[in-house]
């Protein structure tokens, strides 16, 4: 239950983002928690316990991290989706971007994202935020009681 | 009538002088007849008393002779003597008594001839007694002769007397018949002037009476005149033609404010300023000269203060027609005059609020239809004068089927009671150009509430609808064009997209690799694969940096921009704060004014200051003692803003430059910094409809200016 409780989804296209990403969790000794998906479709899928995510052990991850720009299905659809979804509502959500676009920003707040990180080009400012992020929601944050989901 | 009464009067008073004269006349001379005839008697008398008188000596005689014959005394024959003395007497008497009568003296020339026979023959018995005695004497007697004589001079008297007497009672008869006419004439002459006195009385009596009741008609309107004159409120008066007061009513004296004593005799001069007397005096000449009333308003100062009278001026003529004097009316119209000033003053206002309302302002009778009113933009806008459209109605003027459209809404208007809006109504004008009209028409109702007249507003749109047609079209072109630049923003906007989010991704990468790299190699690399490595993470990070600003231009653009007071001084007193780890360890002199509050985007205009402040504080670096100074100018339409500062400076042939995107005119050793800043600043003040320009040289510092406008004005 625990182990479940700790699982963060990153939804991220790119490859190089997704190693680098990793390799900042990775630094914190999150990286082992880390489910990856490469696009919007694939996050709904995980979520909801769907398509190749069928068999995958109960339970919401304790955050998704975001990309906006994906394939298929885009970070602010995903993040429609979830808030419009009783079950998933309550799990926490964070867009991990390269875009500073106000536009962005605002949809995404305006759809009930709880935090918003652009991605830095430095790396070692990308690691430090990516450090503080897991840290602050994978370990910090007291999730959602998991009850919520069973007795949707 | 009266006058012809009078004279009749007259005249009958004349002829009753005249009869009252015949009358007198004719009784005097009855009194002179009867005054005669009793002379006349008593002559008569007197002539019969003599013709006895005469007769008594005879018969005297002859007793006497006849005594002496008988007894022959001598004695008996005494009287004789004495009578036959007296007997010649008598008839001398009697003769000239009876002169005018020649009857008479014809009888008594009869007579005295048998007197005489008579005493002859009584002398000769006297004698034949005397001498023969009484034989023969009474012989002589017996003969008769004596007697005879006698019975004659007895006849003769009594024949004398008789006719005395006849001639008396002629007279008598005489004086009768003409006593009776007499006294006719005088009773006929009486009764006429009685008459005649008596119509005279009636006709006097009745004048009198006239008179009395003019006098008392006269007196009672002269009381009434008085009591008139007396209660005017007008004042009322007589000048003579020297001016001078000859009468006036108790409304002069409280107007002079002096007594009728003290006005009377005394002309305008001693009432008046100098000006309005001569302009008083002026007017009753004119009066005396045309002889005609005079009617006008004069103001005057009197004791009341200046006042204005509705003065009436009139000559008064004598009996030959002369003008003799002026009368005056002066009605105190003061209030009256302020009254319709005002009224004046307001209509005229009112005329000419509607003749300068830069629209057609028409007004139409309710009736009819007819054109009452039309003002000057309305004639303009015609073309046809208001003499000629007032009092005639729409198809008069305009074509049938105008005329009927204008009719129709008209009547529309009257019967509805409330105002009609027409937003475009074509009309013709009179040079037969048309015009496109926004009418308005309400009724203007009388007392009643009924609808009176019509009252309509036009203004000619024609230029508004012609630029409205022309905006239609441009609108059109500006919609196809609009697309176009809609279909070009949302590219732009999807390049900066792609740029922020695509093109900072593989420098993440390069970045994120290099220092993983340099990690995991670390001890395989030597100083210069190392400082290979910091070259390519610098440059990545450089461009990272670029792309940044480049974002952030963009956005710059493209953002919603807000409005609000924004006090500069408090603004750059934040903007400082800020900048205070920038400044440690640096002396700088700063001279900040006071600064006005503008509207503006405050997230924007901060930006401008940061960068300009941020400027001066980087490019006074290299001296010892900077000095930057950031004041305003307030004067003209535009709040102009400047910060100035002691720094290096820059050559003003590259002036144009130093707003553009990533234009420098520093090596980036010298001056860090991508040369985005002042683009930003820019095309923040443009947006806010203001312009930048600066003012510098090299190594002698640099003056940055932005104004702002101060009427809202909005570029996007």
């Amino acid at each position: 239950m625990m182990t479940d409780m700790r699982r963060i989804l990153l939804a991220e296209d790119d490859p190089n983002d997704v190693e680098l990403t990793l390799t900042a969790l990775g630094e914190n000794n999150l990286a082992n928690e880390v489910v990856v998906v490469n696009d919007g479709v694939e996050a709904l899928d995980y979520l909801h316990v769907r398509g190749r995510f069928a068999d995958r052990p109960r339970g919401n991850p304790a955050v998704v991290l975001l990309d906006i720009k994906m394939p298929k299905l885009d970070g602010l659809e995903v993040l429609k989706q979830m808030k419009a979804d009783e079950g998933l509502r309550p799990v926490p959500v964070v867009m991990l971007t390269s875009s500073r676009e106000e536009s962005d920003l605002l949809e995404s707040y305006r759809l009930g994202v709880n935090a918003y990180v652009v991605k830095p080009v430095d790396f070692r400012e990308f690691i430090g935020a990516v450090r503080s992020l897991g840290l602050f929601w994978a370990v910090v944050n007291q999730p959602p009681p998991q009850n919520f989901r069973k007795i949707a | 009538m009266l006058k012809g009464q009078l004279r009749l009067a007259a005249a009958a008073f004349g002829l009753a002088l005249l009869i009252f004269a015949g009358v007198s006349w004719a009784g005097y001379r009855t009194t002179q007849r009867l005054l005669e005839a009793a002379e006349w008697r008593h002559h008569t008398d007197e002539v019969i008393g003599q013709i006895q008188t005469t007769l008594g000596p005879i018969t005297e005689m002859e007793a006497g002779a006849h005594r002496f014959v008988l007894t022959g005394d001598e004695r008996f024959l005494k009287p004789y003597g004495r009578a036959f003395e007296d007997l010649e007497a008598h008839l001398q008497r009697l003769r000239s008594l009876t002169a005018d009568n020649p009857l008479q003296q014809r009888r008594l020339d009869l007579l005295e001839p048998i007197v005489r026979s008579k005493n002859a023959f009584m002398e000769q018995t006297i004698l034949l007694r005397r001498r023969e005695g009484l034989r023969a004497a009474a012989a002589l007697v017996d003969t008769g002769q004596g007697k005879t004589l006698m019975d004659d001079v007895r006849a003769n008297v009594a024949e004398m007397t008789a006719e005395e007497r006849r001639l008396m009672l002629q007279r008598d008869d005489e004086v009768k018949a003409n006593t009776w006419w007499m006294n006719l004439s005088l009773l006929a002459g009486a009764v006429t002037s009685f008459a005649l006195l008596t119509g005279i009385y009636s006709v006097l009596q009745r004048e009198i009476r006239r008179r009395t009741t003019a006098e008392e008609a006269r007196a009672t309107s002269e009381s009434r005149l008085q009591t008139i004159l007396d209660n005017s409120p007008a004042a009322i008066y007589l000048k003579d033609k020297e001016g001078r007061f000859l009468l006036v009513n108790r409304r002069v004296e409280t107007i002079l404010g002096r007594s009728a004593a003290e006005i009377l005799g005394r002309t305008s001069y001693d009432f008046f300023p100098r000006d309005a007397a001569d302009q008083l005096r002026a007017n009753e000449r004119r009066v005396l000269e045309s002889g005609a009333p005079l009617t006008l308003e004069e103001t005057v100062p009197v004791k009341e203060g200046v006042r204005t009278f509705l003065l009436t001026r009139f000559p008064l003529r004598d009996a030959q027609g002369a003008v003799y004097a002026i009368g005056g009316i002066s009605t105190d119209i003061t209030e009256r005059k302020q009254a319709e000033d005002e009224v004046k003053h307001t209509q005229a206002f009112l005329d000419s609020v509607v003749e300068n309302i830069p629209n057609m302002v028409f007004v139409k009778d309710a009736g009819e239809l007819r054109f009452v009113r039309l003002n000057q933009a309305g004639e303009q806008l015609l073309g046809f004068s208001r003499d000629a459209l007032i009092g005639r109605n729409d198809y008069d003027f305009f074509p049938k089927e105008q005329a009927d459209f204008f009719t129709a809404r008209d009547r529309d208007v009257l019967k509805g009671g409330v105002l009609l809006d027409i937003p475009d109504e074509p009309i013709t004008r009179k040079d037969g150009t048309q015009r496109f009209l926004h009418t308005k028409k309400v009724p203007i109702p009388d007392e009643t509430g009924r609808p009176r007249y019509l009252l309509g507003i036009s203004e000619d749109i024609t230029e508004r609808k012609v630029a409205q047609e022309q905006i239609e079209k441009l609108n059109e072109s500006l919609k196809v064009h609009g697309a176009q630049l809609e279909a070009a923003n949302k590219e732009l906007e999807a390049f900066s997209y792609s740029v922020s989010h695509d093109l900072r991704a593989p420098l993440r990468h390069i970045s994120g690799f290099v220092d993983m790299l340099r990690e995991h190699a670390a001890s395989g690399l030597d100083d210069k694969g190392r400082r290979f490595l910091d070259t390519i993470a610098a440059s990545a990070g450089r461009m990272g940096e670029l792309i940044d600003d480049l974002l952030v231009f963009s956005r710059m653009g493209r953002s919603e921009m807000g409005r609000a007071k924004v006090s500069l001084s408090s603004m750059v007193a934040g903007v400082l704060r800020e900048m205070d780890s920038e400044v440690k360890g640096r002396s700088i002199e700063w001279t900040i004014a006071d600064l006005p509050v503008v509207e503006a985007d405050a997230a924007m205009l901060r930006l401008v200051f940061a960068n300009l402040i941020g400027n001066a504080i980087k490019y006074t670096r290299t001296r010892d003692r900077a000095r930057i100074e950031i004041g305003a100018t307030n004067g003209g339409p535009e709040v102009v803003i400047f910060v100035r500062d002691n720094g290096v400076g820059f050559d003003m042939q590259y002036a144009h430059k130093l707003f553009g995107v990533f234009q420098r005119l520093h090596r980036a050793d010298e001056f860090e910094g991508t040369g985005i800043g002042l683009a930003n600043v820019r095309r923040i003040i443009s947006r806010h409809g203001g312009r930048t320009w600066a003012e510098g040289q090299v190594d002698r510092g640099a003056s940055f200016y932005f104004s702002l406008p101060k009427h809202k004005e909005t570029t996007r």
